[in-house]
């Protein structure tokens, strides 16, 4: 448990500190002046002290002069209500952690301590995964849709996946309240409204979510290059065309919200997921698999496994997957890795379509695999 | 704006010599008596930029009127031309009248420009010791008012624009210090040659008697009585009222020199400064590393 001795001479102050402490399971140490610190320090260590300015007996600066004359590290923060820079300058440069101004709030005392003692917080809160986000949360959530028509929000959130979280502002002021409050992957703004559709908002938007995706939503031009070219002079990243489709919105949702696990590694076995969407994205499911393959044998190779287990279980048997193998086995070959297959029977005929695949090994569950 | 191999060196000067405590004396001195005594020369808001702050300051005023004013100053002109067709405020069409121009940027934009370009000429100098401090001052100035602005967006606040001209001028009064003491140099070390004091502790001196002299500028081009009260009370923070525009613009001021963007100013002082100013406006670390990452490359990429 760590232990925080407080150096004030008001006792309701000191009480205060106690009481938000001991809350954070520190044991804490009173002193009513710099003196009588010093001589409790004499029996006792801490690991933080809290240190006022002005005092009877010892002042603080006295105090942290002759802790640091005595060759004590202890990290001390001032908690006064002293803010002349001359004062606290004089404190820095005895040596400082870090300074709160009274009267203070408990985050800020709370804050301070926790990164002085070097504690660490739990866990962050997982990521808002239901459709509406919860305004006034401080969670990250997905989309933010800036757009003075409300109906625009209501229909792109009829569209989402429920899984992808969403808000809706009409106004440029809430847009960067909204950013300010929450991250966000991605931001939507309505490039006919012309609070919102240029580039000084866009780079007010970037200070305050610096990762998130900002798209324009303009309505669909004749010549989308030329409108391309001139959203991206404002600093969008992309367009996204209104009136919204399903099928738009879900290229969108797959662009920047694909929470599929393609190809997971586990030391030398690597596990192909399968496919869960419409049969129209089988090619970009394919596609995706054979960019991720190559890094994958890679970690495989510098792990120094001489062979990589391909679970080929769950995936549906088509010609593509030959395609995508075929490439596995020359970056296999070339990293000097073997390659095992793990799969069901009808996908040798499958392999057996192409000259690079013909020959790899498949079998129908690992423990064969690895026996083999 | 000038380039960033202008910029301050990042170490701590060395403590003030008793010379540069004489002259910070004698300079407050002078300053103050040519002050009371209308003898110092404070240099006068250009006659377009008064009439057009005049003109927006206005109950009645319409972008329009503005137009006929900036046409008589193509300097000012070219600058509204500039920034209505950067990509900040680009509609996708060029615009190539100043109505158009004008009516793309706003009252509130136009007001930040007419000062940013009167202030921008302020930091000129033909004397190079002068030229040099002025090309930093001004890129600090920049920096100063860029944060300002930013810090007011990311922490919620409306006083933005307030915070942004504050910026620009609190360091106005350093090119006619700078000028006042190059002068008494030189009667010092008339038929000697050679200077005096050297540049670290010139700049020192300029730092540390500037601020009535940049009040009384900013008074005298008449700046809303939101920006003179932000300059006079960014010198050292008060407590009494914590979350002030002056407060903020001190705080913001020390940010800016801490990240290497100093005029020559103690960057221990400064650092002070930050400490106290995270706990005094309640603003994390975190808001402040992230308004500090990039200032470099976009005071010297962008204009206010």
């Amino acid at each position: 448990m760590p232990r925080v001795m407080t150096v004030d001479d008001s006792r309701a102050v000191r009480s205060i500190i106690t009481k938000q402490l001991a809350a954070m399971h520190c044991e804490v140490e009173e002193a009513e002046d710099g003196a009588q610190a010093l001589t409790k320090l004499q029996g006792t260590s801490v690991d933080l002290i809290l240190l006022d300015v002005t005092m009877p007996v010892m002042d603080g600066p006295t105090m942290l002069a002759q802790l640091r004359k005595s060759g004590s590290k202890t990290p001390v923060i001032m908690l006064t209500s002293e803010s002349k820079s001359s004062v606290i300058g004089d404190a820095m440069r005895q040596g400082i952690d870090d300074y709160i101004l009274k009267p203070f709030k408990a985050e800020e005392l709370v804050d301070k301590v926790k990164k002085s003692l070097k504690l660490t917080d739990a866990p962050a809160a997982a990521a808002v995964s239901s459709g509406s986000a919860v305004p006034g949360s401080g969670q990250p959530v997905d989309v933010l849709l800036i757009d003075d028509v409300e109906n625009v929000a209501k229909r792109l959130r009829t569209l989402l996946n429920p899984q992808v979280s969403m808000l809706g502002v009409a106004s440029a002021q809430a847009a960067l309240a909204a950013c300010r409050e929450h991250p966000f992957k991605v931001i939507l703004v309505d490039y006919e409204f012309a609070e919102v559709a240029n580039a000084q908002f866009v780079s007010q938007l970037k200070l305050l979510c610096p990762g998130a995706a900002i798209i324009a939503m303009p309505l669909k031009p004749e010549t989308p290059a030329k409108l391309l070219a001139e959203v991206k002079a404002k600093g969008f990243s992309d367009c996204f065309y209104k009136p919204f489709s399903p099928e738009s919105v879900e290229d969108f949702s797959a662009t920047h919200f694909d929470r599929q696990d393609f190809l997971v590694r586990k030391d030398d076995l690597l596990t192909v997921s399968g496919f869960v969407n419409k049969p129209e994205r089988f090619v970009r499911y394919f596609g995706r698999l054979e960019a991720l393959f190559p890094p994958a044998l890679e970690g495989v190779a510098s792990d120094c496994f001489s062979d990589a287990f391909i679970d080929l279980s769950a995936i549906p048997p088509l010609g593509e997957i030959a395609r995508v193998l075929a490439a596995v086995a020359m970056k296999a070959k070339a990293l000097g890795v073997g390659v095992k297959l793990i799969g069901p029977p009808e996908l040798r005929k499958v392999l057996n379509n192409f000259e690079e695949t013909k020959a790899m090994a498949l079998f129908s569950d690992l423990s064969k695999a690895r026996s083999a | 704006m000038a380039a960033l191999s202008l910029a301050a060196p990042e170490q701590s000067p060395p403590a003030p010599s008793p010379v540069v405590e004489r002259m910070v004396a004698f300079v407050q001195g002078l300053v103050t008596k040519r002050l009371t005594s209308d003898a110092l020369f404070l240099p006068p808001l250009p006659m377009s930029a008064t009439q057009a702050l005049n003109a927006i300051n206005q109950p009645n005023f319409a972008l329009r009127d503005a137009v006929p004013i900036l046409e008589r100053d193509p300097l000012l002109a070219a600058r509204v031309f500039r920034l209505a067709n950067s990509a900040a405020f680009s509609t996708g069409e060029r615009s190539v009248t100043l109505i158009a121009s004008v009516t793309r940027l706003g009252a509130r934009q136009l007001r930040t420009i007419i000062v940013e370009s009167a202030t921008d000429r302020l930091f000129h100098s033909r004397d190079p010791e002068v030229a040099r401090m002025c090309a930093r001052a001004w890129q600090h100035s920049a920096a100063v008012a860029l944060a300002a602005r930013d810090l007011c967006l990311m922490i919620g606040r409306d006083d933005g624009d307030e915070a942004c001209l504050s910026g620009l001028l609190h360091d106005i009064g350093k090119p006619v210090v700078a000028t006042v003491l190059l002068e008494a140099e030189k009667q010092v070390v008339e038929g000697r040659g050679g200077t005096f004091i050297g540049s670290q502790d010139w700049y020192q001196v300029i730092s540390r008697t500037h601020r009535p002299v940049t009040q009384a500028i900013a008074e005298k081009w008449g700046m809303p009585s939101a920006v003179l009260k932000c300059i006079h009370e960014s010198a050292e923070f008060d407590p009494n009222e914590r979350v002030s525009l002056g407060n903020l613009l001190c705080f913001v001021n020390a940010l800016v020199k801490v990240a290497g963007l100093a005029t020559g100013d103690d960057i221990d002082a400064a650092r002070t400064l930050t400490m106290i100013g995270h706990s005094m406006l309640g603003i994390d670390r975190a808001i402040t590393d992230k308004l500090m990452s990039n200032i470099k490359d976009r005071v010297s990429d962008i204009s206010v």
